[in-house]
């Protein structure tokens, strides 16, 4: 994240490397340490039932990019933990090596996470007489308590049900409909109506004209109901100034902003969505619909579901 | 597995989690109205219950207990003076862990199977409805999570005196409850110092002061300025435990967690800052406004 402030920050990349990670006493694989994109995942075949999880980090800038004389005193490295949905921050200050990086080991209490929790590092400085003040930041790396693997963002999940079942009282409303998205939790879940002949086995079915157009309608829908739950998720950030929202939020507004206001940079496009919102602008709605139906993205999205569509059904679920 | 119910009442035995689709579905405008209560026989077969299901401190009968004493106690006073005895009272009863408190599953089943009449009581005006994202909502919204969330928030180690002076005014509820910057505790506490002082904060100070330090947060570091000591998370895991047969006090402040204080050191660097924040806003707040 760059942001323009008024005093030198480091110039070129600040890097965080996860080194190694310990949960109690044993070591993590390290196949289960994506370093490509920046994910831990924490879920293993050794269960749920662990209290902490320690992992060694280090911090690396380009090398000279780091001047006392410029950047300000009391230079220092603290490395965060963040996980919004239990409201958790662990801070630890990180410590030179000697070679120009900054190591420790931040601790990971099983208490306090249930989730995705986000570690990053921020280098500071007495700049002005102002202490610490932030003077460059590592992209965050997510620490996924949930993931069996470490891959890129968790996509919609898919629930093939009969949208009538007794169990299911909230899809009740929607039981005639072919397919129901719903955007409140995390993940976003796509559910399809068992109960509705045929749809299933359409999707399963080898491509075709039917099952492309069906394929694109629900991809529509999907994409446009996930983007109006992330901007309202924006909207109410509860900050002054809107930021783009953690989790599965920020990921669509990233990818659906720049089709939904091609003209505008992303931090105007979100003030211009938040602001059609609250106006209730109709003409927005029409561009979210044209955004969410672009094929670039409805293509892999369903060529996913249907994977995924796929693997369900052969599990037997 | 559904939640056991008693043969004599029909009140659940045990605390459950219920799903916030299910949850959605009975919001009802009947239920929202109070003119019903969610029907107990779907929900508590839609409900699962918590891994340690069996232990003492899901037993449904002494947060349930508080809850209705609270309307009894307060009946003759604004709903919303109440928040300040209920917040540290509920998150005594309740021991939960972060983690646990994150499910909203939890807060849907207190909501609509153990109190619904607490919700009621506590949120719907006069010939109105309640809000459904009092029974089923975010955190900082959801009737109950919001005063657990508070008080887990702004105690300062075992004391509760702070969540007191945060639950007596409705504005740090609502605003200062969901800023990020407040997670770090020196933030917190240096905030209700400000809040808790002679005079006060005005509703309007305490939003202006909650958005100047979530602002400056974005270019300073205050886990630098001001240091937080490092958590004792098994004194955590400790209290929560001992939930068997605690008391709760009614008429003197209930003790929580020793998970250490905040360093006094910390908060008395912050203050003279977020002093200066108000000053600003104030100077800002006073300044002539265009008419529309």
């Amino acid at each position: 994240m760059k942001r323009l402030v008024p005093y030198p920050t480091v110039a070129g990349p600040v890097e965080l490397a996860v080194v190694r990670v310990r949960v109690d006493d044993w070591t993590l694989p390290v196949q289960l340490v994506n370093t490509t994109d920046r994910i831990v995942a924490l879920h293993t075949d050794r269960g749920t039932d662990w209290n902490e999880a320690r992992l060694t980090v280090a911090v690396t800038t380009a090398p000279g990019a780091l001047r006392p004389e410029h950047h300000g005193r009391d230079q220092a490295c603290t490395a965060v933990l963040r996980e919004r949905a239990t409201n958790s921050v662990t801070a630890v200050r990180l410590h030179p090596d000697g070679s120009g990086a900054w190591t420790g080991e931040v601790s990971l209490d099983h208490t306090r996470h249930a989730g995705r929790v986000l570690l990053e590092a921020h280098l500071t400085a007495t700049v002005d007489d102002v202490a610490g003040r932030i003077i460059g930041s590592t992209e965050p790396w997510n620490v996924d308590l949930e993931a069996r693997t470490p891959t890129a963002v968790r996509t919609v999940r898919l629930v093939q049900v009969d949208f009538a079942a007794d169990d299911r009282p909230e899809l009740h409303r929607f039981r005639a409909d072919p397919w129901h998205v719903d955007a409140w939790g995390d993940p976003p879940v796509l559910y399809l109506n068992k109960a509705f002949e045929g749809l299933v086995d359409l999707l399963h079915a080898d491509a075709s004209p039917t099952r492309d157009t069906v394929a694109a309608q629900v991809g529509v829908d999907v994409w446009s109901t996930l983007f109006l739950a992330a901007l309202g998720a924006a909207a109410e950030s509860g900050d002054d100034e809107p930021a783009v929202p953690g989790g599965w939020h920020g990921t669509v507004l990233k990818r659906m902003l720049p089709d939904v206001f091609p003209d505008l940079s992303p931090a105007d496009a979100l003030a211009e969505a938040l602001k059609r919102r609250r106006e209730g602008d109709a003409g927005f709605h029409a561009l979210v619909l044209h955004a969410a139906g672009r094929p670039a993205r409805l293509n892999p999205m369903l060529g996913g579901a249907i994977r995924a569509l796929r693997r369900a059904s052969e599990s037997g679920r | 597995m559904p939640t056991r119910t008693t043969a004599t009442t029909d009140q659940p035995a045990h605390i459950g989690l219920l799903p916030d689709g299910v949850a959605r579905a009975h919001l009802t405008s009947a239920v929202l109205r109070g003119d019903e209560v969610p029907p107990a026989r779907t929900v508590d077969r839609l409900s699962t219950s918590p891994s340690d299901r069996a232990a003492p401190r899901w037993e449904a009968a002494p947060v349930r207990q508080l809850l209705l004493d609270t309307t009894g106690r307060f009946r003759d006073h604004r709903p919303t003076t109440a928040d300040r005895w209920l917040a540290p009272r509920l998150h005594t009863v309740l021991r939960l862990t972060r983690a646990e408190a994150a499910d909203p599953a939890l807060w849907n089943h207190l909501a609509l199977r153990i109190a619904p009449e607490y919700v009621v009581w506590r949120w719907c005006p006069a010939g109105g409805a309640v809000a459904a994202s009092r029974f089923s909502g975010p955190f900082h919204v959801q009737a109950l999570a919001r005063l657990w969330w508070a008080a887990e928030l702004f105690r300062d180690g075992p004391d509760y005196a702070p969540v007191v002076t945060a639950c007596a005014n409705q504005d740090v509820l609502n605003t200062v409850l969901r800023s990020q910057a407040i997670l770090h505790r020196p933030v917190a506490q240096a905030l209700l110092r400000l809040v808790g002082e002679d005079g006060g904060l005005t509703g309007r100070e305490v939003n202006a002061l909650s958005a100047a330090v979530g602002a400056a947060g974005s270019t300073l570091l205050y886990e630098v300025l001001a240091p937080d000591a490092e958590t004792d998370t098994e004194a955590v895991r400790a209290w929560i435990g001992s939930a068997h047969g605690s008391y709760v006090p009614y008429d003197t402040l209930p003790e929580g967690p020793d998970d250490v204080r905040v360093p006094q050191a910390s908060v008395d660097a912050l203050v003279p800052r977020f002093r200066g924040f108000l000053a600003d806003a104030e100077v800002r707040g006073r300044a002539p406004v265009p008419a529309p």
